[in-house]
């Protein structure tokens, strides 16, 4: 059975929910603490997923996601190399897709980094479902293996809008999902990322808070459809970790 | 020691943040480190700037913004941190103060200092070493407050001078007390916070003498007559209430495994002096209270009730207040930060607007949490500590924040109002806490736990100390924020982040071994004892030995006088309030009502809270992601993740204050109906609500009249309660919601709220599949629910006559309904509530775009109901249901005649249409989507 690390703690908020959601895939998750999991060098070699949750880590002051980053980027960095070289999966969600992008992670760890996630263009923190449809790009990867269609869930962030150094580049590298029309002024309408080994992939929008039908507001086309994509979200993460 | 300012400018952003460093530390070392400081995609970071980088923003000038000495400043722990992670030495770095810079930034002088700078001025290269300063303090010990002997005016002006809101009669039992001796100063402050109106709620336990409509009575204690007693008459037939009115929340048991608790505070005085501040801790207070709760509970969702001044600038506001719109602002803000920061969605709530309440605004914040009934064998519902157990305190440190926030919320404001009762919250912190209190305890490493909330350590080692009999406590240890607090600050300080824990000593060991690996301090600062005294100790010397009997127990019964002899039209304080519009035809009132701020949506606001954070948000406050058509109520999964197990709680709340002039027993009662139909609606359980009453009044010990509201609004509160069947389980007051102060012309001017009731009803969901939503769908067949039993005169002026309402008989309406839902009968529901049925018609037709057609010639109107009567009746126990035409028979079947109404089908035309013999009357609802959508 794969296993799955899901961090907690310093103000991370979804780890419950997100360990279920890898559960439902197929994984065996288990929560650990940020400062119990930089005390445990060997925590992320004996995992196949690294789940890296939403909340406020840190507050958010300054910018979301960049204390939880630099605590964490000494220690981490090197093991998530080996991590992604061995076959392991990273996935970041919302405040989680905020510490990954401090981290260096997108869109490669081997350049320089020029993109970030800015302030949505409104200025505000927003809670509403939204539809995403896979990308090109998303549809080679394994994650969205046997998926049609939107997908819809909440998106519930004020700093979720991707920007680039580089200006308004058409078509920024590694967007897997795009907002069908558009949330908060990203770049390429771009809700989600895939580095380039295609193992750590980050995303604003709550996958893990759209798994069960009860869940979607009235208006989301088909709620059970909905449901078994993102369940097959979920697995294929799990499947997909080769370590 | 350097100091060094920072100043972090983000593309696109018009504001600067800036930070000022102070340590053993040259501008070299920051500029090492800056890329761990910003974002180099879209930020810049500048050290110590000069003239020419302020020129370069191309601003003549610039506002500098920040927070005064000892204010809670959360931008600047962040920059403390990343410095630290960035390998700076903690030795090396003494303090970090954060600020802003730019235009027109808003500000709050309470608690911030603001400056105008040139920005060609040589001042503002200076700006790097502006000073910053702790609060002022000194160093003292205890001293004895000298009351033997002293006349009762001394007293009166001695308690007036320390703020310690104890009347006469209190100080002359104080001074009876202490005949052998002059109280500490530590002494007399605890007895203050133990007996303030905030605490001991000296005001529901008075004994009144009241005379009303049915003559002259005498009660003593309207709690125990009107809130516990129903209570307690209800116990039998509800076997799931668990703790009612002991503990921090009241706990009931809807679930096999799991128990619920409930709270509701209020956090007026605080948000009317910093409003983002003050609605900020009132989110995280009352989430204290919940993790305070038996043995610790954690939460699952908030609600916030909020009542404003109106929205228009108010040119003849007193001096002192802000603008109704900058408290909506800020308490806004609060209760955002306070829920999405904590990982608790907000699933419910409400916004109200009020000449009345540009005053005081009226801030409730609620939580609810969850319990296991057992943990490791043991029942979780009951604390257990014994003498013997130490005393621990986990999370912030102590500092002037909040001396005196609970005898200040218990008096009037006027301008000697203390700022340090103004606190700004930490929400990190707070998610820190619980995230270990909630692991400490499934570990089983405390025996007890409570907030440290009014009060301060005084009122939570005071609270538990009852129970063994006795606590020493050495002040030395406890933490403070900078040196030099006098010790009976330190005891009742309200630092915010605080939870008081009773350690059993071999597990002390344990329990400050995991808060050191999850970063949180727990520090243990004495022992509970048996001895029947508060002991406190500083420097080893004894600066308090209070008898816990006359703590608890000595507080004279205050005795107050009551009348009310019908209604008294209300007067607002305003000089330029706008005329009322009139009644034309149905339509274009619709539009009024529905453009109405009460009324109309606040979408904008509501989806800057997190409803949904914990995946379990099973009914949301707006239905519906693009277009909206509003929920009634929120409705929480207890039992996330599970495949099997879909139980879930509802939570509403009804409010109404608009009633309190007719009558303040009809505005409870109205209340009281309209939580339990919000909730029932989406499928609770009539059999399984409980209820919560909070009570925001102006001071009834000023006028007889209000105290005879009072006496109404529980009279009324309490017949509804037994007749429903729904207990009360928890409660607050808060009893001082006048301000007195001057306009521009120096007249005095006094705002008191209307006498305002908040319930909040908890009810058991049996199915969060099949949960009723407030969104109609096209085809739907649509019913008005519930019996009209009196005539709802269509007069906002005039009281409406309930006498005849039927309790009982709405009752089995709500019961019936709960059958027709959980055969699945039911489409839609939405109550009909403020503005009547055609705004709740309305409503449920925006998400669909939906129309339809109302034809009142049919047998529609009862006999002598008028057209409007029918439109705009805000009668009680009415709803609007939706049902699919299949179900027809077996939904019709359900029904007694006089409770239900076909209204007509809904069709995907988008016109709402009503025919009469006089006229045909018709509009668009994205009309009336456009009038409602224009809210605050």
């Amino acid at each position: 059975m794969k296993h799955a690390l899901v961090l907690s703690g310093d103000g991370i908020n979804c780890e419950r929910e997100m360990a279920t959601a890898l559960e439902l895939g197929g994984a065996k998750s288990s929560v650990m603490h940020v400062n119990a999991f930089l005390r445990d060098t060997k925590a992320l070699s004996k995992a196949d997923i690294l789940a890296l949750p939403g909340g406020f880590s840190f507050g958010d002051e300054l910018r979301s996601g960049k204390v939880l980053a630099e605590k964490l980027r000494s220690t981490l960095l090197p093991q998530l190399k080996n991590h992604l070289k061995s076959g392991g999966v990273v996935i970041g969600v919302c405040n989680g897709f905020q510490v990954l992008m401090q981290l260096g992670i997108f869109p490669s760890l081997a350049e320089e980094r020029t993109l970030t996630l800015a302030t949505n263009d409104h200025g505000r923190f927003r809670d509403s479902w939204i539809a995403m449809e896979v990308t090109a790009n998303g549809r080679e990867s394994f994650l969205f293996r046997g998926i049609e269609g939107p997908l819809y869930m909440p998106a519930r962030h004020k700093e979720g809008r991707l920007i680039s150094s580089g200006g308004s580049v058409q078509d920024p590298p590694g967007v897997s999902l795009r907002y069908t029309r558009d949330f908060n002024g990203s770049l390429a309408r771009a809700a989600a990322l895939l580095d380039d080994t295609g193992q750590a992939f980050g995303i604003m929008p709550h996958p893990e808070a759209a798994l069960f039908p009860f869940l979607h507001p009235m208006d989301i086309p088909n709620a059970a459809k909905n449901v078994q994509h993102l369940r097959q979200f979920f697995r294929n993460l799990v499947e997909g970790s080769k370590k | 020691m350097n100091q060094h300012l920072l100043v972090i400018r983000t593309k696109k952003e018009t504001d600067l943040k800036l930070f000022w460093v102070l340590g053993n530390l040259n501008g070299e070392q920051l500029f090492q480190v800056r890329e761990r400081l910003i974002d180099r995609v879209d930020q810049e970071l500048w050290i110590n700037p000069n003239l020419k980088d302020w020129a370069s923003l191309g601003l003549q000038k610039i506002d500098v913004v920040r927070f005064r000495p000892g204010v809670t400043d959360n931008s600047a722990i962040g920059v403390r941190d990343l410095l630290l992670l960035s390998g700076i030495q903690a030795s090396d770095l003494k303090e970090v103060h954060s600020g802003s810079a730019g235009t027109a930034i808003a500000f709050n002088p309470l608690i911030e200092d603001a400056k105008i700078y040139n920005t060609s001025s040589q001042e503002l290269e200076n700006l790097i070493e502006l000073p910053f300063t702790t609060p002022r303090t000194h160093s003292a010990t205890s001293q004895f407050v000298r009351i033997h002997g002293l006349k009762s005016s001394d007293l009166v002006a001695l308690s007036k001078n320390n703020h310690w809101a104890l009347n006469l009669e209190e100080m002359l039992a104080i001074q009876e007390h202490f005949h052998d001796r002059d109280p500490t100063d530590l002494e007399i402050e605890v007895i203050a916070q133990t007996w303030s109106e905030h605490c001991k709620h000296k005001i529901f336990n008075a004994d009144i003498t009241y005379n009303g409509p049915d003559g002259p009575q005498t009660i003593q204690s309207l709690f125990k007559t009107y809130i516990a007693g129903p209570t307690e008459a209800l116990r039998k037939k509800k076997p799931w209430l668990i703790s009612v009115f002991k503990d921090n929340a009241g706990i009931v048991r809807f679930h096999p495994k799991l128990d619920v608790c409930i709270k509701v505070e209020t956090h007026n005085s605080p948000s009317a002096l910093d409003p983002y501040g003050g609605a900020l801790t009132g989110i995280l207070g009352v989430n204290r209270d919940i993790l305070g709760t038996g043995i610790g509970a954690r939460p699952i969702a908030n609600t916030n009730v909020l009542c404003f001044g109106p929205q228009e600038e108010i040119p003849e506001l007193p001096l002192g207040l802000h603008q109704p719109k900058t408290v909506l602002r800020g308490v806004h803000k609060g209760i955002q930060d306070g829920g999405n920061k904590s990982g608790i969605p907000t699933v419910n709530g409400a916004m109200l607007f009020d000449d009345s309440f540009a005053g005081k605004p009226l801030v409730f914040c609620g939580t609810i949490g969850v319990l296991p009934q057992t943990i490791h064998g043991s029942a979780t519902h009951e604390k257990r500590h014994q003498a013997g157990d130490l005393i621990v305190v986990v999370g912030g440190s102590v500092g002037l924040d909040g001396i005196h926030g609970a005898t200040a919320s218990s008096l009037a404001l006027d301008e000697s109002t203390p700022s340090s009762m103004v606190q700004i919250g930490d929400p990190l912190t707070q998610k820190r806490v619980l995230d270990f209190l909630i692991e400490a305890r499934d570990l089983g490493l405390y025996s007890s736990i409570t907030d440290n909330g009014a009060g301060g350590l005084s009122s939570s080692v005071g609270e538990m100390s009852e129970k063994t009999g006795g606590a020493r406590i050495e002040l030395d240890r406890v933490p403070l924020k900078y040196p030099n607090l006098e010790p009976w600050q330190i005891f009742v300080s309200e630092s915010q982040e605080r939870m008081t824990l009773a350690v059993p000593p071999a597990r002390l060991k344990a329990l400050q071994t995991l808060a050191l690996e999850r970063g949180v301090q727990a520090v243990e600062i004495g022992v509970f004892t048996s001895g029947g005294y508060l002991e406190v100790f500083h420097n080893a010397q004894n600066i308090a030995r209070l008898d816990l009997s006359f703590l608890h127990n000595g507080n004279p019964k205050l005795k107050l006088k009551g009348q009310w002899d019908g209604a008294r039209p209300k007067k607002s304080w305003r000089t330029s309030a706008k005329p009322s519009p009139q009644l034309e035809n149905p339509i274009q009132w619709l539009k009024t009502l529905l453009s109405d701020h009460n009324i109309a949506s606040k979408e904008r606001w509501i989806r800057q809270y997190d409803h949904e954070v914990q995946a379990a948000t099973a009914l949301k406050p707006l239905e519906g992601s693009d277009r909206v058509s509003p929920n009634d109520a929120g409705v929480v999964w207890l039992n996330p993740g599970s495949e099997k197990d879909f139980s879930g709680v509802a939570l509403g709340s009804g409010i109404c204050p608009k009633f309190s002039q007719f009558d303040a027993a009809l505005m409870a009662k109205l209340a009281v109906d309209e939580a339990v139909r919000n909730i029932v609606v989406t499928g609770a359980d009539p059999d399984r609500i409980c209820l919560v009453d909070n009570f925001a009044w102006p001071n009834p010990e000023a006028d007889p009249y209000i105290m005879g509201q009072l006496v109404r609004a529980c009279q009324g509160l309490a017949e509804i309660v037994l007749a429903y069947e729904m207990p009360l389980v928890s409660g607050k007051d808060s009893m001082k919601n006048d301000f007195v102060g001057q306009n521009k012309s120096g007249i005095n001017v006094k705002i008191s709220v209307e006498p305002t009731l908040l319930v909040t009803a908890l009810g058991a969901h049996p199915d969060v599949n099949q949960v009723v939503r407030g969104a109609a769908r096209a085809g739907d067949l649509v019913y008005l629910i519930g019996a009209a039993h009196f005539e709802w005169k269509f007069d906002p002026a005039q009281a409406p006559d309930i006498s005849k309402w039927d309790l009982k008989g709405t009752l089995e309406t709500y019961r019936r309904y709960h059958k027709a839902t959980k055969q699945n009968l039911v489409r839609f529901a939405h109550d009909v509530s403020d503005g009547g049925l055609l705004v709740a018609l309305a409503e449920s037709l925006f998400l669909n775009h939906c129309g339809i057609e109302i034809d009142t010639k049919t047998s529609l109107l009862h006999a002598h109901e008028s057209e409007n009567s029918l439109f705009f009746s805000e009668h009680p126990g009415l709803f609007v249901v939706g049902i699919s035409e299949v179900n027809r028979k077996a939904f019709e079947a359900i029904w007694r005649p006089d409770e239900i109404r076909f209204l007509g089908q809904t069709n995907s035309a988008g016109v709402i249409s009503i025919k009469s013999d006089e006229r045909n009357l018709a509009v668009d609802i994205e009309t009336l989507r456009l009038a409602w959508g224009a809210g605050p």
